[in-house]
């Protein structure tokens, strides 16, 4: 796996989170997933469960929870908006998080309320990486 | 990075916190509200017994672990653990531990051996009374094979970390058994190797009467020893007791946290027989959607006990997939090589794979039966 695959570099991600943004080109929402430094401090997502699509919410507000090999944890949203839409698959399957967190394993589409403001306090995956304690920054930690 | 050669675990002052006879919303809302307002490089490890009463794991479902009518007929009240994991009683005999880090703890809060690591405070305890315990599988702590604490970890809003632990001065099985259900009972008078073949106690293994004071000292000792933590006894501050009472009241005194079904996924059991040329086999297995999480093996074939034991803990928590499940048998009948009499990966791969394609719902996950022993 290579640094692009444990943070891919189009997106953008919250420290305190792990949850990685992204800004779909051709509309005004964003779809949110799990980032790979989480998904190791998690291990396998067996249980999972999300907040409904309407739902309402504030950066930092828990958005799903999960029970994982190694802990059970909360989700937490990196931005405010509405969320419009959740990745049923996901719900059914909670591995593909796991095994694919960047593309199938999305969990969220939003519309942001705040975006402008609050990706200020986003980071970019070189600065990430930076921030990240050494053992999750690639994908040794996934051993 | 160990937590145990950490600046932050070997600077820090550990808080202490004892109680007793805690009722089960306000034990596990204290918990939580450790876990939520812990400082950053902050360190509270709690020891505490409850009220008798049947605690599920964050994601299962009550009605499937615990029967309901005689909870209610006994007064014996359930909830729910923040921390996975299974169904579990708790009582006198119990000990509770809560071992709450803060998020600066960065070897800790990331590391992928973090129960393990957490857990080493109970096996030093516990080598104090001359047990020797070991983690096994994805969260238990055994003797020789046999259960002796459930272990749990949760990961707060705060990113500080909880770490959960039932440990077993005592257990009345009879009580467990009428208050939990097992994916054994059906198949008790057919010899199937019941709770108690998994299950120790520290009592049982020191043939002592300790007393759950003695207890509490001995796993305070152990874990200020393996962290190289100064000792500081205090109490909850104003903000955490109240904290624990929002949480009374808004989560763990509710029907809905309670009886919540949150996960889509439910977990289903499955069960097979079949003949092999050593003899009878019987698989059980218990799955949550693509997860296998527990395996459990019977019949008349010979096979030591750790043999099994090591077979059914490689098995937990493992994907469904039949030529990884094949894999992970082989490698377990290959590092018992010799344990095993006429029987071969080949078969008992097929009688899981069958159990796993004949589920239905009600799988019990009871915490204390899930370790193999005694076999053979």
């Amino acid at each position: 796996m290579t640094d692009n695959e444990w943070l891919p570099k189009d997106r953008l991600y919250d420290i305190q989170s792990y949850v990685w943004v992204r800004k779909d080109a051709d509309a005004d929402q964003l779809t949110l997933g799990l980032g790979s430094p989480q998904i190791a401090s998690f291990g396998d997502l067996v249980y999972l469960n999300l907040v409904r699509p309407g739902s309402t919410v504030t950066r930092g507000d828990v958005l799903g929870s999960v029970e994982a090999a190694k802990m059970t944890g909360e989700i937490l949203s990196p931005v405010s908006g509405t969320i419009t839409d959740r990745n049923e698959a996901a719900l059914k399957n909670p591995r593909l998080v796991s095994y694919d967190p960047y593309e199938a394993g999305w969990l969220f589409t939003i519309q942001p309320s705040s975006f402008l403001s609050e990706q200020r306090q986003l980071h970019n995956s070189s600065s990430l990486l930076e921030l990240l304690p050494e053992d999750l920054r690639g994908p040794q930690t996934l051993q | 990075m160990d937590p145990r050669h950490s600046s932050n675990a070997a600077n820090v002052k550990w808080r202490v916190l004892y109680e007793h006879n805690v009722e089960h919303d306000l034990g596990l809302a204290t918990d939580d509200a450790l876990a939520r307002l812990a400082g950053s490089q902050s360190a509270t490890l709690r020891l505490y017994t409850y009220q008798p009463c049947a605690l599920v794991g964050r994601f299962q479902h009550v009605e499937d672990q615990v029967y309901l009518d005689r909870c209610r007929r006994l007064q014996i009240p359930v909830n729910r653990r923040p921390s996975g994991g299974g169904a579990i009683i708790m009582g006198p005999d119990q000990l509770g531990i809560a071992l709450v880090l803060g998020a600066e703890h960065k070897g800790l809060a990331s590391s992928v051996r973090l129960i393990q690591q957490c857990a080493l405070g109970i096996v030093n305890s516990l080598r104090e009374l001359g047990i020797e315990a070991e983690f096994h599988g994805k969260n238990d702590l055994v003797v020789n094979g046999r259960k002796i604490a459930g272990l749990g970890l949760y990961q707060a809003p705060s990113r500080a970390t909880l770490f959960h632990a039932s440990l077993l001065l005592d257990l009345d099985l009879d009580f467990m058994l009428e208050i939990l259900r097992t994916p054994f009972e059906k198949s008790q008078d057919r010899g199937f190797r019941s709770v108690s073949d998994r299950i120790t106690t520290v009592r049982a293994e020191t043939g002592s009467s300790m007393e759950m004071s003695d207890l509490i000292r001995c796993v305070k000792g152990g874990f200020l020893r393996e962290y190289s933590a100064r000792p500081e006894v205090g109490r909850l501050s104003s903000s955490e007791v109240a904290l624990t009472a929002e949480l009374c009241e808004r989560q763990y005194a509710t029907e809905q946290w309670i009886f919540q079904n949150s996960a889509e996924i439910r977990d289903r059991m499955g069960t097979c027989e079949m003949r092999t040329a050593g003899g009878s086999l019987e698989v059980r297995a218990i799955v949550a959607g693509e997860t296998v999480k527990s395996v459990f093996l019977n019949g008349d074939f010979i096979a030591s006990s750790n043999a099994v034991a090591d077979l059914e803990s490689s098995l937990r928590w493992h994907v469904r997939d039949e030529p990884a499940l094949h894999q992970t048998i082989q490698q377990s009948l290959d590092r018992n090589n010799g344990a095993w009499a006429q029987i071969s990966a080949e078969e008992i791969t097929t009688a899981v794979i069958q159990a796993l394609s004949h589920t239905s719902v009600t799988a019990p996950q009871t915490c204390f039966a899930n370790q193999g022993a005694e076999f053979g």
